[in-house]
């Protein structure tokens, strides 16, 4: 009898950690980092320019995040969709003193650097991702070719998860349409930032 | 008892004996599964660790970084996941929730692993290929279970988290339903397997109950025939040594009537001395002591015919020396080899080496060959027979030699073979030798003629007694 309760008990805890776990899986990968402020238009000390009259998109990416794994794969299925009208800067966190070795050499950096109409930047201790108020990796924005922001958020539905979704489908319309409902959508992926060093966003 | 009813009894046992090693084999399988099942979870828990390491090992803000959450889901969860279905497995293999619950973690890990991949539509084979690994249970249940599992998890995530498991956000209501169907679709040749190989499997068992049957019945009739073989051998043996007995009969009853008359003349000796002088005790003693020694002689003559005669087939063994079995056998062939004018020769009988033996048996042995010794050289001007003992490792060997010059080869490779007699007709059946062969080696020793003896030599090799009933045993 003593043996039956012990049973029963150690499989409710089974069934509860299976349970819990899975949960907390999907809490995690449902998410979304930190938002930011909205940005209004085109930062004036950007290092980059608009690529007038192509459509711009601004990619922020932490170089390490496994999450933004699935944006630049998401990015790689826009550039497919959007037909060469598209210009896309990534741009890579780095912080000051670290080597080009552990930040530059990554599989994301390698990916960006295959990409058609892409170029990829190093993001000196996230300059750039502070003009343009990215806090988390995978928040991209998108500039129409007067530099008026058209979409800014994620481009994925959730952490690490490719395939369609609300973002790439905004950024998909607004290249080869010229309008689409969705001008935001939250950005899931690793803080740009560490959090002692969050943005204070202008 | 009908044929009918026989035939439907032999039915009913080879059904009963099909039906037992069904569900045994069955059983053997579902344990052998649920181990293979074991260490597969063990393997796809590592590889999950392995994979979250490779692909997401940790998550960033900045230059901080901590595991990603994928790593621990993949230790703590998948952990779990295994370690249930391996203990069940090595606690309970076998058992109907064993497979159960195998089934279940299996489909629920392919979950985990979908999720860890981001949904990734490749690893969506590993709910085919566990669906695949489930089938060798060969039970229909146990894939129903499974597809119901990777039913529901579709469904409920489908709902609540459609990127975990399709890869999209808006996926069609009934998307689940597509990829439940392509699982039955799947689920649909599995499930024919599985029956269609249960199936043979019982036909294959019916097969085998049907030959251990049959396999049993012709064992029991070499058993029968054995015994009635053996209690043949039995009654030629016994047969064969009243035989021999019987060539001595005339010389027995020789040896039997001249004590008689000894013992005759004695007391007429006594009764003419007390007519006489009855005072001469010392002489009427003298005759009287001759009566009694003669008497004994008689008495000992008639205590190695009994002996002899009496069927000891049954007789347990006993721990005696060689010399007495050999002393008693002389004994009843000593007035025959007299009336031939054939020398007996007994040269110096070992008397601590023991055998394990029957006495009745030996004797008979030894007979055989005093027999055959006396009939090969009776018309022979030299005239002897030898008998010897001696000790060779752990053997004793009893040698029976005559004055002969040996065996040509081309009889000697027939010498135990039943039925070859070189002696005429009337005086041998041709059965001795093989009988004492046999049973030399049932005593676990070896009877054989020495070809290399200038003259004819038997030899009886016996395994001397070690003080243990390991001999006594093997002879049995």
């Amino acid at each position: 009898m003593k043996k039956r309760i012990l049973i029963t008990i150690i499989t409710f805890l089974w069934l509860a950690l299976l349970v819990g776990g899975f949960g907390a899986l999907l809490r995690y990968a449902n998410e979304p980092g930190q938002e930011g402020a909205d940005l209004k238009g085109w930062p004036a000390m950007a290092s980059v320019s608009l690529a007038f009259p192509h459509w711009t998109l601004i990619l922020f990416a932490h170089p390490k995040c496994p999450c933004t794994q699935a944006t630049v794969e998401n990015l790689n299925r826009i550039l497919a969709r959007t037909q060469n009208n598209l210009s896309v800067h990534i741009f890579f966190y780095k912080p000051t003193g670290g080597s080009a070795e552990e930040w530059e050499n990554t599989s994301l950096w390698e990916k960006a650097r295959n990409m058609p109409n892409t170029t990829a930047h190093v993001d000196l201790d996230g300059h750039e991702a502070r003009l343009f108020a990215a806090e988390t990796s995978g928040k991209a924005v998108l500039f129409k070719p007067n530099g008026q922001v058209a979409f800014q958020g994620g481009i994925t539905a959730s952490r690490g998860h490719e395939g369609d979704n609300a973002g790439m489908q905004a950024v998909v319309d607004w290249v080869v349409t010229n309008q689409s409902q969705v001008t935001k959508t939250p950005a899931f992926g690793c803080h740009i930032f560490t959090t002692e060093n969050s943005l204070t966003l202008n | 008892m009908n044929s009918s009813t026989h035939s439907l009894e032999l039915q009913a046992q080879i059904q009963s004996g099909a039906n037992d090693l069904f569900l045994r084999q069955e059983n053997d399988l579902h344990r052998r599964i649920d181990r293979m099942f074991a260490g597969l979870m063990i393997f796809q828990w590592l590889a999950g660790i392995l994979w979250a390491f490779l692909i997401s090992p940790q998550t960033w803000a900045g230059t901080a970084s901590s595991v990603h959450i994928h790593v621990l889901a993949a230790i703590i969860v998948g952990g779990a996941l295994a370690a249930f279905p391996v203990f069940l497995a090595y606690t309970r293999p076998g058992e109907l929730s064993t497979r159960y619950t195998i089934a279940v973690c299996q489909m629920l890990t392919s979950a985990l692993l979908i999720h860890l991949s981001g949904g990734r539509i490749e690893t969506h084979f590993h709910v085919f290929g566990s669906l695949a690994f489930l089938a060798f249970y060969r039970d229909w249940k146990v894939l129903v279970t499974a597809t119901a599992v990777t039913a529901i998890d579709h469904f409920a995530r489908g709902l609540f988290y459609p990127q975990s498991v399709y890869g999209i956000l808006l996926p069609s209501n009934w998307r689940w339903v597509e990829h439940a169907a392509w699982v039955l679709f799947e689920d649909v040749f599995l499930i024919y397997s599985c029956v269609h190989g249960r199936r043979e499997l019982y036909e294959g068992c019916q097969r085998r109950s049907e030959l251990e049957n049959v396999n049993e019945s012709i064992e029991r009739l070499v058993q029968d025939r054995t015994k009635e073989l053996e209690e043949s051998h039995s009654i030629i043996r016994q047969r064969t040594k009243l035989a021999a007995l019987g060539e001595m009969a005339g010389s027995l009853a020789h040896e039997i009537r001249n004590p008689l008359a000894i013992i005759q003349g004695r007391a007429r000796n006594i009764v003419r001395q007390i007519e006489r002088d009855p005072s001469q005790v010392q002489s009427i003693n003298e005759f009287a002591q001759k009566i009694v020694d003669t008497g004994e002689r008689i008495e000992k003559i008639m205590k190695g015919l009994y002996s002899f005669s009496r069927n000891g087939e049954e007789d347990e063994y006993t721990i005696t020396p060689v010399a007495p079995v050999i002393e008693e056998t002389l004994v009843l062939c000593s007035e025959r080899f007299k009336n031939g004018n054939v020398e007996i020769i007994v040269e110096s009988l070992p008397e601590v080496p023991r055998i394990s033996c029957s006495p009745v048996q030996i004797q008979q042995v030894l007979l055989n060959l005093m027999n055959n010794a006396y009939d090969a050289i009776e018309k022979n001007e030299e005239k002897w027979v030898r008998v010897s003992a001696e000790e060779k490792g752990d053997f004793v060997e009893i040698y029976v030699t005559d004055s002969g010059k040996g065996i040509p080869p081309e009889i000697q490779e027939k010498l135990s073979q039943s039925f070859f007699t070189t002696k005429g007709s009337g005086k041998g059946v041709g059965l001795g030798l093989s009988i004492s062969k046999t049973i030399v080696e049932k005593h676990g020793g070896k009877f054989f003629y020495e070809p290399n003896c200038p003259n004819t030599r038997f030899v009886l090799r016996l395994p001397k007694y070690l003080g243990t009933q390991i001999l006594q045993q093997e002879a049995a």
